[in-house]
């Protein structure tokens, strides 16, 4: 009787195996398209006119920051242009902005900016006047 | 293909060591190779930090030479202390052991449900490139500060307080290595170390328990949808998990050379100390494995095998111990935290209450198709075994329930939201010791032939 139990636990664990395994190609199969590599495709195309290291600014969303495809935006930044560090200052020589990160009419924060390079979805940089 | 190049140079000059020179037993020889692997990998990354560290850039024409010189002596230096051929008695039993039909359907039914698992694996890595969330925003992007910052500019990394900076560098070593052995940033090299170390999980529980009952095992570990969904995320965990299954499998007699030899006390110690280089949790870990070696040399009286294993953790413990002493950042777990803060989270019954009521939510739907509560039951399974028997069995469960209760303190002594740390992080610390539990349960329990 326990050799038998045996054997149908055995064969329940390697079916259930199967069925996993195919559960999650079904699954990968299904995956929706990676936003990380469209983002970061924006960003390298930026690369070329900032400093190869060092720290550049990033533009804080005027509204909802902290909202989660905003928090991706910024983090895909420093991915894509390591080693350089993006931080959320505007006291930098450069400073990436998103297009939806503006205050709508004039965002005095960019006062003292100009724009130097954009890419396609509307992310630029800009670099401070010089005085 | 020089991504898998990169991969393969190390795991032959440590299969020099490993290898088993007696031939024609397949499961013996597999385990040492996967093994092997396994330390190349871990290895490799040591070796690929201090060169960084020392001034060779990744991105410059030295650093693949120097690495290669490297991994040309330590094959050299294996060669010369190979031990001469033997052939155990044990080892010719195996290789002599008959396959019946039954077998041959076991081993069929397993070698699809993994082809399939593999291919997942793969359409996975091919939809989302990059990796999961934390493998780009953590993983991959210390890997780029160490490939394109070089023996300097890396170190802008740990300004990044959002990253966790803290983190161990094997992972991002050795992306950072595979890519300079590409000659360029790929997102193959990533997919591939986080690929092969999933499978190198499954390989070492099947070969380490060998016969119809570690196919069976085999297909248990790849019942669990989150643990084949984690495999190629390229985040930490499924490595940690490699190593920490690599540890128990040798530490409880896997077949692997004489088990009277100094190898599998040099491999445990190692493979341990990859786990702390590999993610904080591994520490834990490493500590637990140490008392462990510590209490076996105290009950034998003899410590010649703590010593060895100790010897196979020290490159490891020298990267870790550098790394935590002089450059990562403290934690954020804590972080401007002080001892009564700790006390008093710790005393706090309301704390403890929320966090196993968490903790056992996420166990009982960290699951696979058609299923509830696998983790759990197989848990039960391994903690009823260790109960009956003593051995191995109950050294690898006791380690994992430690290893449980590490979990366990750290989220009632979190200085961040419970809720949020215990939902954002216990799928992925189950999957840690899932190889292992699966081994802790057939560890002892051989299916008996017809």
């Amino acid at each position: 009787v326990r050799s038998s139990l045996t054997r149908v636990a055995s064969a329940v664990v390697l079916v259930w195996g199967l069925v996993s395994a195919t559960v999650a190609w079904r699954g990968a199969a299904m995956r929706a398209a990676d936003p990380v590599t469209a983002l970061e495709e924006e960003f390298r195309t930026l690369a070329p006119v900032l400093p190869p290291s060092g720290a550049v600014g990033f533009l804080k969303y005027d509204v909802d920051d902290d909202r989660p495809d905003h928090v991706m935006v910024f983090y895909v930044a420093q991915y894509a242009l390591a080693p350089r560090l993006v931080l959320k200052r505007t006291d930098l020589d450069f400073l990436i902005v998103p297009s939806d990160a503006l205050r709508p009419g004039v965002d005095e924060r960019l006062d003292d900016f100009v724009p130097v390079a954009g890419s396609r979805e509307g992310y630029r940089v800009y670099r401070r006047r010089v005085k | 293909m020089r991504e898998a190049l990169s991969l393969l140079i190390p795991a032959c000059a440590i299969g020099v060591f490993v290898l088993p020179r007696s031939g024609g037993w397949a499961r013996s020889s597999v385990f040492a190779a996967t093994l092997s692997l396994c330390l190349g990998i871990g290895f490799s990354s040591v070796i690929a930090t201090a060169l960084i560290v020392g001034g060779v850039a990744p991105a410059g024409p030295g650093f693949v030479l120097a690495d290669l010189t490297i991994w040309i002596i330590v094959a050299a230096i294996g060669w010369r202390m190979r031990e001469p051929k033997t052939r155990t008695p044990e080892r010719e039993a195996e290789s002599l052991e008959p396959v019946d039909r039954l077998d041959w359907i076991v081993r069929a039914a397993f070698g699809v449900a993994a082809t399939i698992a593999l291919i997942s694996a793969i359409v996975s890595s091919h939809r989302s490139p990059h990796g999961d969330w934390d493998a780009w925003a953590i993983w991959n992007q210390h890997a780029r500060f160490l490939f394109r910052g070089g023996s300097d500019g890396w170190r802008a990394l740990l300004a990044i307080n959002w990253s966790q900076p803290d983190y161990p560098l094997l992972l991002p070593a050795s992306v950072a290595r595979v890519w300079a052995y590409a000659g360029h940033e790929s997102t193959l090299g990533p997919t591939l170390i986080a690929i092969v170390l999933g499978m190198a999980s499954v390989t070492l529980v099947v070969t380490a328990l060998g016969g119809r009952r570690g196919w069976i095992a085999g297909a248990l570990i790849l019942v669990a949808n989150p643990f084949l969904t984690q495999v190629p995320s390229q985040c930490a965990d499924v490595p940690l998990a490699c190593f920490i299954v690599a540890t128990l499998a040798v530490a409880s007699g896997a077949p692997i050379l004489d088990p009277k030899s100094r190898i599998p006390a040099v491999i445990a110690g190692a493979t341990s100390a990859l786990a702390a280089w590999t993610k904080n949790e591994g520490l834990v870990f490493a500590l637990l494995m140490l008392l462990v070696a510590m209490a076996v040399a105290v009950r034998r009286r003899e410590g010649r095998q703590l010593l060895w294993g100790m010897a196979g953790a020290v490159p490891a413990l020298i990267a870790i111990v550098w790394f935590k002493l002089t450059l990562a950042p403290t934690s954020g777990l804590v972080e401007g935290q002080s001892l009564n803060d700790l006390v008093v989270r710790l005393i706090d019954l309301h704390r403890h209450r929320t966090v196993a009521v968490l903790m056992a939510e996420h166990a009982v739907r960290w699951s696979a198709p058609f299923a509830v509560a696998v983790f759990p039951l197989v848990a039960l399974v391994a903690a009823w075994r260790a109960v009956r028997d003593r051995g191995a069995v109950r050294m690898v469960t006791v380690v994992l329930a430690l290893m449980l209760a590490s979990y366990y303190l750290v989220y009632v002594t979190t200085p961040f939201d419970i809720s949020w740390h215990v939902s954002t992080s216990i799928d992925r610390l189950l999957i840690q010791l899932w190889p292992s539990l699966v081994l802790a349960v057939f560890l002892l329990s051989p299916l008996k032939k017809p």
